[in-house]
């Protein structure tokens, strides 16, 4: 058990593994050991699932893996608010949206859940759930972000809203997908993609076996001599399952090359489907008319089979991260209850935010979110518009003033009303700015892709010509030449190199922290020459913390904030909150905040002062004869005084995160341009600058500002990189050519990034960059291989020393040295 | 070896058993989420070294 006195600097919280904030002792207990933690959120979340023996999450979760959890239970205060927010899923009425039955009777729901981010969450939330009731059954979908439950009604009244309690309480944040979102999501898309593409792997699979047997049985038979009903029979049967394997599994390459013909497009599709074809046609011809003796079901079939399955991995490099809307709706609860006049009477109705009408009002207690654009009627509150506008520091609104959709009220009430109905709101200006931002994305072809068309076309044409030339000179190899030619020069190697390379990096940077949501990128990063980042909550932590403390008299550092944080214990102001990780015993009697100011209180039968030196001097009356450290620009100072005496200067900011200066230094011995692009007031901005050596800092700007900040970069033949975290850079997000996001940050801005950093750290940018150069490295190899082999091997099957079954072992055997050679990526950066 | 007459079309049926049954698990869901499943065998294993009370707590 640490001691009381302990000053810890630096550590890792356990749950979350973000660094813990200086002074703070705040320990949770896993396992019968005692732990650090960063807040009280992650303490909580911690003791819960201590508390539900479920500690072995700790133990299978990767160690430097993702896991950063939005530990909804913020700070001493808002548990209930949050507990209470589900009830409406128990009521059979308001619930129908949401909720259905199904055919075995069982209550079921679909949740989008933030904050799974890899498979040791998904394991703790099924446990979790599966220990309330083993009425609950839980299906966690990892890239779809979804959780679906079924609660089977006669085994037990398990409530809807508990489960989603228990949800938050592991430290996620579940939201109930409606059902009619559920059905044209792009989630579902998804989920059916993928099932059809194993399905298709499937049939395919278990065909190719069955055929190669078949063939087996074949070639023996031409080497020992077989009946030929038998060899008939045989012949027979390995056309039918290849029929079903080319039809089925086959469909996709068949349906995407006849698309790109009618495009005037020559896509890798385009021979793959010729090969296939060629392979499988003729053969049909050859089993049903002819001899018999050329037939080529089994390499059609293998072909498909191997092709199927680097599409496979394709798609599932594609489909990483979940979809914007879901995002957008996360923001704001699901339901609120407002009044609406009807008449002279106002009736309480519970509605969905966009439903929102003009003049419906509301009652905003703390720590709630504002769900519509409003105007204040009455009350004063300080909010929360971080999300926003990027100011850490909380706005006072009062009775006169508006409010945006998204906002959140820190302390205080408000009583507003709705000043316009949803499709004007705020949130759906940032939407269209989304939509903005997306289209920018400009899809222009690669040299890569490019390269391909004339390479596909070039082969088709070389393969006719070596046919007619065969054709004339030797007619009975013929088809045999021309298929063992197509099949040749399949480039399932190189389509697989690619992917293939994607997939290794994207699950070595997934170790790192780094998720990648677009793995284009990876290209695209060697070549971006300007860098610009958000202020707040991307470059900084997003919040007020310690940031050391002098003291001036005999009393200790430790002992200075254990009673500054027993004064602060109560104050909502956000230099307050700097002292709300700090655990202390000391107990503050009769504590009188002046606004502006400070506050003061008694503490242990002394009476205290803690605020702007100034005041402090006045409330304590000691002269000015006393010489105090000079002021930092850079932190905002509190003194700390009792009645008789100067006691500390204690310093508060919102730090640097662990990594920004190493980035920052790391992007400049580089040569690339950095410039920080924040919502914060350009004071601030500029302050920051200089402690970071950044010239360019602009500051006050809007999120269209910011964008158009980066399509002047843009003209400028400048490739742009954006790092930031708030709503107000979810369009910057799509405007940039590289885009990341941190996982700290808005869900929106995260959905609309290219890159998330789930640690915290900015230094992962440079394991990025290390990450990418070596996957390009590997990937250059691979495609030049790929390329060689083609290159080598056509000419042989030209010159008809090429059989086809040993063009497509050629090809199978090309496409596994490429995945060997990818794999290699895992091991260097283990290294 | 006419037996082969006998046992490939019973190998087929076989084959399309094994294809519905492999339909059935993906349609209901089972290949959705192919990574925490691994976890599980662990789980299983390190909660009967665990007090048996401890199961089941609400």
């Amino acid at each position: 058990m640490p001691t009381p006195l302990d000053l810890i600097d630096d550590r890792i919280c356990f749950h979350c593994l973000e660094s813990t904030p200086k002074f703070s002792r705040i320990y949770a207990q896993v396992d019968g050991q005692q732990h650090a933690m960063c807040c009280y959120g992650c303490k909580a979340a911690a003791e819960y699932i201590d508390g539900q023996s479920l500690s072995d999450f700790y133990v299978h979760r990767e160690q430097s893996g993702p896991n950063r959890f939005f530990a909804s239970v913020a700070g001493k205060g808002d548990s209930t608010a949050i507990k209470n927010q589900w009830d409406y899923l128990d009521n059979e009425s308001s619930s129908t949206d949401y909720m259905w039955a199904d055919q075995r009777g069982r209550r079921c729901i679909d949740l989008s859940v933030s904050g799974l981010y890899c498979s040791s969450c998904s394991w703790l939330i099924e446990k979790a759930l599966s220990q309330i009731s083993s009425a609950i059954e839980v299906r966690v979908q990892l890239d779809a972000k979804r959780v679906s439950v079924m609660i089977d009604q006669q085994n037990g009244a398990v409530a809807m809203s508990r489960v989603l309690q228990v949800i938050s309480s592991l430290g996620y944040t579940p939201t109930p997908l409606s059902i009619q979102k559920k059905h044209h999501g792009l989630e579902t898309q998804r989920l059916l993609e993928n099932q059809q593409s194993i399905k298709r792997i499937l049939v395919a699979g278990l065909g190719m076996m069955q055929v190669m047997t078949y063939a087996v049985g074949l070639y023996l038979g031409e080497l020992q001599g077989m009946e030929t009903e038998q060899h008939r029979f045989l012949t027979l049967v390995s056309m039918l399952v290849a029929t079903v394997v080319v039809f089925y599994s086959g469909k996709p390459f068949f349906i995407n090359a006849l698309n790109d013909l009618s495009n005037r497009h020559f896509g890798m599709d385009v021979p793959i489907a010729f090969a296939i074809a060629g392979a499988y046609f003729p053969s049909v011809y050859d089993a049903l008319l002819g001899t018999g003796q050329n037939i080529y079901f089994d390499s059609a079939v293998m072909f498909i089979f191997f092709l199927l399955i680097g599409r496979y991995l394709e798609m599932r490099a594609r489909h990483r991260l979940s979809d914007a809307p879901d995002a957008l709706m996360r923001l704001l609860p699901s339901r609120i209850n407002i009044q609406r006049f009807s008449g002279s009477e106002l009736i309480t109705h519970n509605i969905k935010p966009y439903e929102v009408q003009v003049a419906d009002q509301l009652v905003l207690n703390a720590g709630s979110v504002v769900p519509f654009d409003a105007n204040i009627v009455g009350g004063e509150a300080n909010m929360d518009e971080s999300l926003l506008t990027g100011e850490v520091n909380p706005v006072k609104k009062s009775a006169g003033g508006s409010l945006l959709a998204g906002s959140k009220i820190v302390s205080g009430v408000l009583s507003v009303e709705a000043s316009c109905t949803w499709n004007e709101s705020s949130i759906v200006k940032i939407e269209t700015l989304l939509n903005q931002g997306n289209a920018q994305q400009s899809s222009r072809q690669s040299g890569l892709q490019r390269f391909s068309q004339v390479f596909v076309l070039t082969v088709l044409l070389l393969t006719g010509v070596v046919g007619i030339f065969w054709w004339a000179y030797d007619s009975s190899r013929v088809f045999e030449i021309v298929l063992a030619m197509l099949i040749a020069s399949c480039p399932c190697a190189f389509a697989l190199a690619i992917p293939v390379g994607a997939t290794a990096a994207s699950n070595a940077l997934r170790k790192q922290g780094v998720l990648l949501a677009n793995s284009d990128i990876l290209r695209k990063l060697s070549s971006i020459t300007a860098w610009c980042f958000d202020k707040t909550g991307t470059l900084t932590k997003g919040e007020m913390a310690l940031e050391h403390v002098v003291p001036l008299s005999s009393l200790s550092e430790i002992e200075c904030v254990d009673i500054a944080a027993a004064l602060e214990s109560g104050s909502r102001h956000s230099l307050a909150r700097a002292f709300i990780n700090i655990e202390t015993s000391l107990m503050a009697n009769d504590v009188i905040e002046t606004a502006g100011n400070g506050v003061e209180g008694v503490v242990n039968g002394k009476h205290y002062c803690l605020g702007k030196r100034s005041w402090v001097l006045k409330q304590i009356d000691l002269q000015e004869n006393i010489t105090l450290p000079d002021f930092d620009a850079h932190c905002s100072e509190m003194l700390l005084a009792s009645n008789n005496d100067v006691l500390a200067l204690i310093f508060v900011s919102d730090q640097l995160r662990t990594g920004t200066k190493e980035a920052v230094s790391f992007l400049k011995a580089r040569g690339k341009q950095l410039s920080i692009l924040s919502g914060d007031t350009p004071l601030a901005v500029q302050t920051m600058a200089e402690s970071l050596a950044i010239e360019n800092a602009l500051g006050g700007m809007l999120p269209e500002q910011k964008m158009q900040h980066i399509a002047c970069d843009q003209a400028a033949k400048k490739m742009v990189a954006m790092v930031g975290d708030g709503l107000n850079d979810a369009p910057v997000m799509g405007q940039a050519d590289v885009s990341i996001a941190l996982a700290s940050g808005s869900e929106l801005t995260q959905s609309q990034a290219d890159v998330i950093l789930i640690n915290g750290g900015l230094g992962k940018l440079v394991s990025l960059h290390y990450i990418a150069q070596l996957s390009n490295k590997i990937t250059k190899q691979n495609l030049s291989w790929a390329l060689a082999y083609n290159v080598i091997v056509l000419p042989l099957a030209a010159l008809g020393y090429l059989s086809p079954w040993m063009a497509a072992l050629g090809m199978s055997s090309s496409s596994l040295l490429v995945v060997l050679n990818a794999l290699r990526i895992r091991t260097k950066v283990q290294s | 070896m006419e037996i082969i007459y006998l046992l490939i079309p019973l190998s087929l049926i076989l084959l399309g058993v094994a294809v519905w049954g492999f339909f059935w698990a993906v349609k209901s869901g089972q290949f959705d989420d192919l990574d925490s499943p691994g976890l599980n065998i662990l789980d299983d294993e390190l909660s009967d070294r665990k007090d048996p009370s401890d199961k089941g707590r609400p």
